[in-house]
């Protein structure tokens, strides 16, 4: 549930934050944040996570740092 | 059961038993190392403090792992207050940890309907008659609440209609009376109102149907489909959760046992691999030829319900359908067979007909769990009412 949690978390604080710039509608989180939920249980979890090369990034096309995925990737 | 109830400026509960805090104190503690992502936003912002003095209302189980979650809130300034989602789902020394920090919370083990729409409307009861400006919603029913009681307002006739079944008339009943108190009450909530968190398959889904019918009132964010929700506690969470509900229930060796699982997403993919995972030859029914050929391809045999009756053990709903277990296939089961569900709502299984049916006999063996015997001889055992397994019979949340 810390994964369902954080999500639930970071969306009350996106939705706050953004407030006055949100229009009706439903949105899902942007990948950038998912990605960071499931960083945030990398440590705790004992994984070790490899880092893309400059050369890597560029070859696929997207930042070091992510996002790592297109948005219609399924996993 | 007796209730612990206060309702004093700064300290207003409704719980079972205040006794059990300092329980549920030492396991929301446990609960925290094992929620890293929380905890870790929690120290981010703490300082910070970026909800400081929101109204927030949430709907969702109350557990152990909640606390954490509800924890979260007010430690990032949040005024919060809280309702279970589910009638069975409150582990009682978790809301009883909650309340006596302070946050007022409604919920206990085991509530009427009656409670619970009553135990939701305080949740959105926030000081000097105010709603919620945030509201962590898991199933949508303080979403449709809101949205019912305001249409109301707006001269639906809704709750004048027949309803189908008796939740429907209680959430009715209690919106005729919030509107006989006040009949801009809702108007007042949605005037504030910000945005709603959806936990869940199921809320989820009534988020978009009201989207398209132009009914939605607010921004509303789908936390289910991150892929970090539902790709993880729909999938993992359940693979532990169910097989944790059925041996708490009921003691069977789930070993050589067949067992039908009816719906193959990601809650049925969990489920299908943690029977698998202890020895139960695992079947599989689905509507969708894709989810029904990834199951095929990791090996189950997937055929129909009416297929597996006479030699399902074990009959598990996950598909956030309604009418998957009829009443005709529990006649047809197996004597002994065991029926429970893991989706979010009730109706997977038809517990209304099987109730009202002439000639069953209801025997309950202990809470969340009873046996009906049908006149030709067959017994079955129904776990928590046909609602979520896992959380009726176990404790962890979908």
């Amino acid at each position: 549930m810390s994964n369902s949690f954080a999500n639930q978390t970071l969306a009350q604080l996106d939705l706050w934050k953004n407030k006055d710039t949100y229009k009706v509608d439903v949105y899902v989180l942007p990948k950038k944040l998912d990605e960071e939920v499931a960083r945030l249980h990398l440590e705790k979890i004992g994984v070790k996570l490899t880092t893309l090369s400059p050369k890597q990034a560029d070859y696929l096309g997207v930042q070091v740092e992510g996002p790592y995925k297109a948005e219609n990737y399924r996993y | 059961m007796a209730i612990s109830t206060l309702e004093i400026a700064g300290a207003e509960y409704k719980v079972a038993d205040m006794a059990l805090a300092d329980w549920g104190r030492k396991e929301i503690a446990i609960a925290e190392h094992e929620m890293p992502g929380l905890m870790a936003i929690r120290n981010k912002y703490a300082a910070e403090k970026p909800l400081a003095g929101v109204r927030v209302t949430g709907s969702l189980h109350m557990t152990i792992q909640t606390a954490v979650l509800i924890e979260t809130l007010v430690s990032l300034g949040a005024e919060v207050r809280w309702a279970s989602c589910n009638i069975f789902s409150t582990q009682d020394h978790a809301a009883a940890a909650i309340a006596a920090t302070g946050v007022p919370v409604f919920a206990w083990k085991g509530e009427t309907l009656e409670e619970y729409w009553d135990c939701t409307y305080k949740a959105l009861s926030h000081k000097g008659g105010k709603g919620p400006q945030l509201v962590v919603d898991d199933g949508g029913d303080v979403t449709l609440l809101i949205h019912k009681g305001y249409e109301l307002e707006e001269g639906d006739k809704w709750v004048d209609t027949p309803s189908g079944n008796h939740e429907e008339q209680v959430i009715k009943d209690l919106l005729k009376k919030v509107y006989a108190e006040n009949p801009q009450h809702w108007h007042n909530v949605v005037k504030e109102w910000r945005g709603v968190s959806e936990e869940t398959t199921t809320g989820v889904h009534r988020l978009y149907k009201m989207m398209e019918q132009g009914k939605l009132l607010v921004p509303a964010i789908n936390v289910n489909d991150s892929v970090t929700k539902s790709k993880f506690d729909n999938l993992y969470g359940c693979r532990e959760s169910l097989a944790d509900g059925i041996k708490r229930a009921t003691d069977v060796m789930v070993a050589g046992k067949v067992a039908v699982v009816c719906g193959y997403g990601d809650v049925g993919k969990g489920c299908a691999h943690s029977l698998r995972g202890m020895g139960a030859r695992v079947i599989v029914t689905e509507v969708d030829p894709i989810n029904a050929l990834q199951a095929a391809m990791e090996g189950f045999e997937v055929t129909t319900v009416e297929d597996t009756l006479g030699r399902g053990d074990i009959y598990v709903t996950c598909t956030g359908n309604v009418d998957i277990i009829t009443l005709e296939h529990m006649k047809g089961m197996k004597d002994q067979a065991i029926v429970c569900n893991i989706g979010h709502f009730d109706n997977e299984i038809q517990m209304d007909r099987l109730n009202a049916e002439p000639g069953v006999t209801k025997l309950n063996i202990k809470p969340q769990v009873d046996t009906y015997t049908f006149p030709v001889g067959n017994t079955i055992f129904i776990l928590a009412e046909g609602r979520l397994v896992n959380l009726g019979c176990a404790t962890r949340a979908l």
